[in-house]
């Protein structure tokens, strides 16, 4: 594809997002090939810093091996997290932003230095200051979320709003703890899975911080990075509680409105 | 009715050296708008800081939804902590004069002590967690230099936002294991429970505060400094105290603070 495909996709993406209206895939006239889906992400992505609203981290999907199988790829993927996606403890959690939102419990690691290409453990390690349980919102611009690989990366990995819990957790409960759950009230049940299930955190960051070199930006000193969830995504509550719980007592706690 | 902030700001600096309330400044000068409030309230820190005063860092208002609605409003304001109006604390104990008072109340609040410098737009909850070096318990003393504290929005914000004096209690540096907004705050005074609340009475989290202030100072064409304090929002009903009192807070996993209000 050229370059012109590519402002032409951004085009139709940024279009089906500002009209909350749910589309068809992007390849349904023919493959959308990963490295031009990541071209088009990062190209809307700097558009999107460019007006105002600046890259704070990265979030990770497809992590596990039945996911990717199903997509049909051989790694994760990766999307970009801006500041306005953020939503703080304490604000409410509205509706009306989102096109047909899907919600996942989630840790995400927040560096206090760069990751650069080629880290090693020991290096990635010492480059986390803390980590935090979050409810990733995702909000694709697919209908139903069929969506193929390029499509999903294409639109950002889905990344639709990240709800920041209430604590700091230490780096430790990526590796190890009593309690390893991490888990979201849907209605009036939990739905969710473990930590553990999320395999190799170091070896998903070392990854994360390639694709992120690659796309031009890297990890940076302050970035956050969504590690990706231990459990499949639900709909989004229409109104009211929104609750996540994780490792050391730590919940996410917001009202939808 | 024109208002000159200059002006104003000399009312506010003359009444607190007199400790002589005056009338609001919604009925006196027909203040109405915010931003003319906070340029009053700079032009009396400017004065204050020409005689000499130094800043420590901001205090965070009406963070709770109680006192937001008291006063109609939806959002919160700040004001400016002053190295002259900071009470000392020895040994975790305070003593304040009541002559350096009008009509005091005693708030409980966390306060943060900033490692980095925050500066907006969309600062978020999470660079504030980086930015934080401790935290600590804190007693604000809010006093009013508006007559029987008859405050609207305007006047508590051209006020300082109604601060009139602080004690921060020892600084936690192993804050990272409390989680802010689920600790829980008891105010005493003279023994007696007066006011409760936890951490999430201030805008959903303490933490939200200073990312709430951040921002608004960035529209304001300023920051938040490495080592600035920053006193995040009371987290329960101001009490009164007059001369005598002796108020202890309490805050889960910090150290408390006791103020003695002497003659």
């Amino acid at each position: 594809m050229s370059s012109i495909d590519v402002r032409e996709l951004c085009g139709q993406i940024a279009d089906s997002r500002r009209n909350r209206t749910p589309r068809g895939s992007l390849s349904e006239t023919g493959s959308l090939p990963l490295d031009v889906a990541y071209q088009v992400q990062a190209t809307m992505a700097r558009e999107r810093e460019a007006a105002g609203d600046s890259i704070i981290g990265y979030k990770l999907g497809l992590i596990s091996p039945d996911k990717q199988r199903q997509m049909g790829v051989s790694e994760p993927i990766i999307g970009h997290v801006h500041r306005s996606m953020i939503i703080n403890p304490g604000e409410p959690v509205r509706r009306d932003r989102f096109i047909q939102p899907r919600m996942e419990p989630e840790l995400a690691v927040v560096f206090g230095r760069p990751v650069g290409e080629g880290a090693r453990p020991g290096q990635i390690a010492a480059a986390i200051d803390f980590v935090l349980l979050v409810i990733d919102v995702l909000d694709s611009i697919y209908a139903g979320y069929r969506f193929t690989a390029g499509d999903v990366v294409a639109d950002n990995a889905s990344g639709g709003a990240v709800v920041v819990g209430s604590r700091v957790l230490p780096a430790d409960v990526l590796f190890d703890g009593d309690d390893r759950r991490l888990r979201l009230l849907t209605g009036r049940t939990w739905h969710g899975g473990s930590v553990d299930s999320l395999g190799d955190p170091i070896g998903w960051i070392a990854w994360a911080a390639d694709k992120a070199a690659s796309l031009g930006r890297g990890v940076r000193r302050g970035d956050m990075l969504l590690l990706g969830s231990p459990c499949p995504a639900v709909p989004l509550p229409e109104a009211g509680p929104l609750l996540a719980e994780g490792p050391l007592g730590s919940h996410v706690l917001a009202r939808v409105e | 009715m024109h208002i000159v902030a200059e002006e104003l700001a000399r009312i506010l600096e003359d009444a607190w050296q007199n400790r002589r309330p005056v009338d609001p400044f919604h009925e006196s000068h027909g203040l109405q708008d915010v931003e003319t409030a906070y340029r009053i309230q700079q032009a009396w820190m400017a004065m204050r800081l020409g005689q000499g005063e130094t800043v420590v860092g901001r205090k965070i208002g009406l963070t709770s939804r109680a006192m937001q609605q008291q006063l109609g409003v939806n959002e919160p304001d700040f004001g400016t902590l002053l190295k002259g109006w900071e009470l000392p604390v020895e040994s975790g104990v305070a003593v304040a004069s009541m002559r350096r008072f009008i009509q005091p109340r005693v708030e409980g609040e966390i306060a943060f002590l900033l490692g980095e410098d925050l500066e907006g737009p969309g600062v978020t909850v999470v660079d504030v967690f980086r930015a934080t070096v401790a935290v600590a318990a804190a007693v604000e003393v809010i006093d009013s230099r508006i007559r029987d504290w008859r405050i609207r929005l305007v006047d508590t914000v051209a006020d300082n936002a109604s601060c009139g004096g602080f004690a921060v209690g020892p600084w936690n540096s192993g804050w990272r294991d409390l989680d802010l907004s689920r600790l829980g705050m008891g105010l005493y005074v003279e023994g007696n429970l007066s006011s409760t609340g936890s951490g999430a009475a201030a805008l959903g989290h303490p933490a939200a505060c200073v990312a709430w202030l951040a921002n608004k100072l960035f529209a304001m064409g300023d920051r938040l400094r490495a080592g600035d304090v920053v006193l995040s929002g009371s987290l329960g009903p101001a009490v009164p105290v007059g001369e005598g009192s002796w108020v202890r807070l309490e805050v889960a996993g910090l150290e408390p603070v006791d103020v003695y209000f002497g003659a």
